[in-house]
């Protein structure tokens, strides 16, 4: 008996139909099976193979036809199956997702259990609308996108604060929630320190040296880089800190962030000297200029994390910057320079400030730049100037390995720094594709008797896919120095060239105790102490991380309305909202 | 999310310039093609399968991404400096745009030398073996003959069925030393319009019987020899081959 499956407007190369017809010939209870486009002339040719049937020949050219002669009616589903699977991309590629997909709000609402939690990556333009709409439907925003008009940023958060929900982000590219990774995180162990970050990479540096170090994260909260500009007022970081204040399983707080407008800075240290719990503080790129009691104020990424661990075991916090010694060079007097290029933007600022505030060269203000002077230069190849039209320097070799060239030829440099922040969202094997390129300059270098140091970093856990210690010892291989920190790797670049960075001496001062209302609602806890159920709307890689580590999501394969014409969809915005809060 | 667009054809390009709408008719590992409302085509995708007249050449990684949010049926607003969809853009503004290669007629003979050091007998055990195409080709330049390229056209597997392979390496061959009867390239141009074939295929076709060859193609003509041919037969997973066979069946007719 022959059965016919006809597959609309469906494509494949050539290769994957003969592979196709060839396995489901060998399906046990499949007398002959055949997958073709269905043009006339193959019609001809099923026909010609006695797989003609009167089915086929409602078929179009553009679709794919397969004919199968088989006595088991019941085989038909299996073949079915076996062809949506190999039309999908291949076994295990796909099919992989328990998530179940909707694509409308009712539907993702209807399918998740519980949602708590939005995770929201479609662009920018739309972003903002969907975060609302998530709001109103008494859901937790996560928004990866970024682009968002900062006006929008402070309505949406305003808003989700009245409710008592929280907005990570916009361009918050890393979290972890329950020790649920978000967009681009590691994983790590959880524990008792809550970090709270407006920088992505600067979460993912302190949370993987916190867990190297033994102890743990169970919430990271990310707030967007824009959280703590005088507009939107600190919402989102204020309002993490006094969940995490609350959350009884949080020993220590660890709060990261760029230097913020003043009046913030004091809004966001008034909160801290209301809590009880030890604080780790790290305003990233000014030094700090004095320690208090109950707030460790830090100068570096790896420092903020040794404090929030040493607090986090009840030790009084000492830290003790390391450099790596040892390494034999020779360089010729023309040979000043660090040259940096980094794929994590925080690192990139954290390399800068260090070369600043030791080196003592005049900055030369560039866009393209951290940080540049005559002899040093450090470039963060995340930054939207490289990205315009290029994956993420964490996803794209091509760009670091250009300048891993240029740069190796340059007469002036002396130290190149490299990051590879790895996890979630990253690049499968960032050190292999890196390596041949370490490995030619160094050899190179070697071979005109030139001294050349590559040092490089690994941001990472064991525990994440691509393997810490694997990636570490590809390069190593290829001929780099491997540095445990961001901030080992700096002081050794500059240790290199005969400076030393100086670790800030703090006198203790002493404030009043702050008299922030410290109350958190209900939701901000439960959204912090339990695994989210999340509802995904963009990419739909961000669901993989989540299922892996057991939470629920549901898939929004999300569609603009009155068909993608911004203005109207702002209309109907309007119009679904209005009726909404006022029937 | 932007992205961007290395190298842009001259073909793909003037189709953006005259629609502003355009829609995704298939999506495949290493690319996807867009249609307008006649069925005109722009492929989308890396390199792999080399350069085309009507391509645009973006790498893997903004396939990968872009696989991601494309769905078939998905409307994109175009023009010349980007492709709009609602999850990214495709910016053109920095692809270089690569001018097809016109057909060089001066080292025919060369061509037919290099082609001679390849072995087709494979072919003969199928559809294709060369007989029927040598029937087909000879009746090619025989005006009275009834339309022989019928058997041809859609015959065979995958993206561009192997018969439509071998017709562009036909019209190739025609290209540098014209032989076909007028009447059969009315009626191949006419035909392939029926939906007999699939949209991509019908596109090459298209393109090759106004003389517009893939830059694989038209190398082999620039510099005949091992190096050109075997770069086409990487082409596809038979494309390449398919049409080489077409070429060296036309060149080494009776």
């Amino acid at each position: 008996m022959l059965y016919t499956i006809i597959k609309e407007n469906t494509y494949q190369d050539s290769i994957v139909l003969m592979l196709l017809s060839q396995k489901l010939s060998a399906m046990d209870g499949v007398n002959k099976a055949s997958v073709m486009m269905g043009t006339p002339a193959n019609k001809d040719i099923f026909k010609g193979a006695d797989l003609g049937t009167p089915e086929l020949e409602t078929a179009s050219a553009n679709d794919i036809v397969i004919v199968v002669d088989t006595d088991d009616e019941s085989k038909v589903d299996e073949v079915n199956d076996a062809v949506d699977t190999e039309l999908a991309g291949g076994s295990g590629s796909d099919d992989s997702a328990k998530s179940q997909e909707a694509h409308n709000w009712n539907r993702a609402l209807e399918l998740a259990n519980n949602p708590n939690m939005a995770l929201i990556s479609i662009p920018g333009t739309y972003a903002a609308m969907e975060a609302e709409n998530a709001l109103h439907n008494g859901l937790h925003v996560f928004m990866f996108s970024d682009n968002v008009p900062k006006e929008d940023e402070v309505r949406l958060k305003q808003l989700a604060h009245d409710k008592g929900l929280l907005v990570m982000g916009p361009d918050c590219g890393t979290g972890i929630i329950h020790s649920v990774p978000l967009a681009f995180t590691n994983t790590v162990a959880e524990g008792d320190i809550g970090v709270v970050g407006a920088s992505g990479t600067g979460i993912q540096e302190v949370t993987t040296i916190i867990d190297r170090l033994g102890k743990g994260v169970t919430n990271a909260i990310g707030t967007g880089g824009r959280d703590l500009s005088t507009e939107v007022g600190a919402i989102t970081m204020l309002d993490s800190i006094k969940a995490l204040n609350q959350d009884p399983k949080v020993k220590v707080i660890t709060v990261i962030s760029k230097p913020p407008a003043k009046e913030v800075q004091e809004k966001v240290e008034n909160l801290l000297r209301s809590i009880d719990k030890p604080v780790v503080a790290l305003f990233l790129g000014a030094k700090p200029e004095y320690q208090e009691a109950g707030i460790y104020h830090a100068y570096t990424l790896e420092e903020t994390a040794v404090a929030s661990v040493q607090l986090s075991n009840g030790e009084e916090v000492k830290f003790t910057p390391s450099s790596i010694e040892g390494i034999e060079v020779d360089f010729e007097p023309e040979q000043k320079g660090i040259k940096a290029y980094y794929s994590g933007g925080t690192l990139a600022s954290e390399a800068a400030m260090m070369i600043k505030h030791t080196m003592n060269e005049e900055e030369i203000k560039d866009e393209g730049f951290t940080y540049k002077s005559e002899s040093h230069e450090v470039i963060d190849l995340g930054d939207d100037m490289y990205t315009q039209g290029k994956p993420h320097p964490m996803i794209d070799p091509e760009k670091r390995i250009e300048k891993l060239e240029t740069s190796a030829d340059s007469e002036d440099t002396a130290v190149i720094m490299l990051d590879n922040v790895i996890g979630y969202g990253s690049h499968a094997d960032m050190a292999s594709e890196l390596a041949p390129t370490i490995k030619r300059i160094t050899d190179k270098a070697a071979s005109e008797e030139r001294s050349l140091v590559v040092l490089a970093t690994v941001v990472g856990t064991d525990k994440d896919a691509q393997g810490y210690d694997k990636q570490r010892q590809i390069l190593k291989d290829a001929g780099a120095v491997i540095c445990d920190t961001n901030d080992q790797m700096v002081r050794t670049a500059i240790e290199l060239i005969g400076g030393k960075v100086a670790q800030p001496e703090l006198e203790v001062k002493s404030f009043d105790k702050g008299t922030e209302d410290l109350s958190v609602d209900d939701k901000m806890m439960s959204l912090i102490s339990n695994n989210p159920s999340v509802i995904n709307i963009g990419l739909k890689s961000f669901t993989e991380a989540v299922e892996n580590s057991g939470a629920e999501v549901v898939q929004f394969n999300w569609r603009p309305v009155a068909g993608g014409d911004e203005k109207l969809m702002k209309v109907l915005q309007f119009l679904n909202n209005y009726e909404g809060e006022n029937v | 999310m932007i992205y961007e667009a290395s190298a842009i054809g001259e073909i793909a390009l003037s189709l953006l310039k005259n629609n502003q709408r355009m829609r995704v008719h298939s999506i495949f590992t290493n690319g996807f093609n867009i249609v307008n409302d006649n069925n005109d085509l722009i492929f989308i995708g890396t390199d792999k399968n080399g350069y085309f007249p009507f391509g645009i050449t973006i790498n893997k990684y903004t396939m990968h991404h872009i696989r991601e949010s494309l769905q078939t049926g998905d409307l994109l607003k175009t023009d010349t400096g980007a492709i709009n969809h609602h999850d990214f853009m495709l910016n053109l503004k920095h692809a270089e745009t690569f001018i097809y290669n016109k057909v060089s007629t001066q080292n025919t003979a060369a061509v037919k030398h290099a082609v001679k050091h390849y072995d087709f007998s494979d072919y003969n055990s199928g559809d294709f073996s060369s007989d029927i195409l040598s029937r087909i080709i000879t009746d090619l330049g025989n005006s009275e003959a009834a339309f022989p390229l019928g058997y041809l056209v859609g015959r065979g597997q995958g993206l561009t069925p192997s018969g439509d392979d071998m017709i562009t390496g036909i019209l190739y061959v025609h290209c540098l030393e014209p032989f076909i009867a007028g009447k059969h390239l009315e009626t191949l141009s006419s035909y392939i319009r029926e939906n007999v074939t699939t949209i991509v295929s019908e596109s090459f076709i298209r393109l090759a019987l106004d003389g517009i060859f893939s830059r694989r193609i038209t190398d082999i003509g620039d510099s005949p020899g091992t190096d050109s041919m075997d770069a086409l037969l990487e082409l596809g997973s038979s494309s390449g081959r398919d049409t080489l066979y077409g070429i060296y069946m036309t060149l080494n007719r009776r």
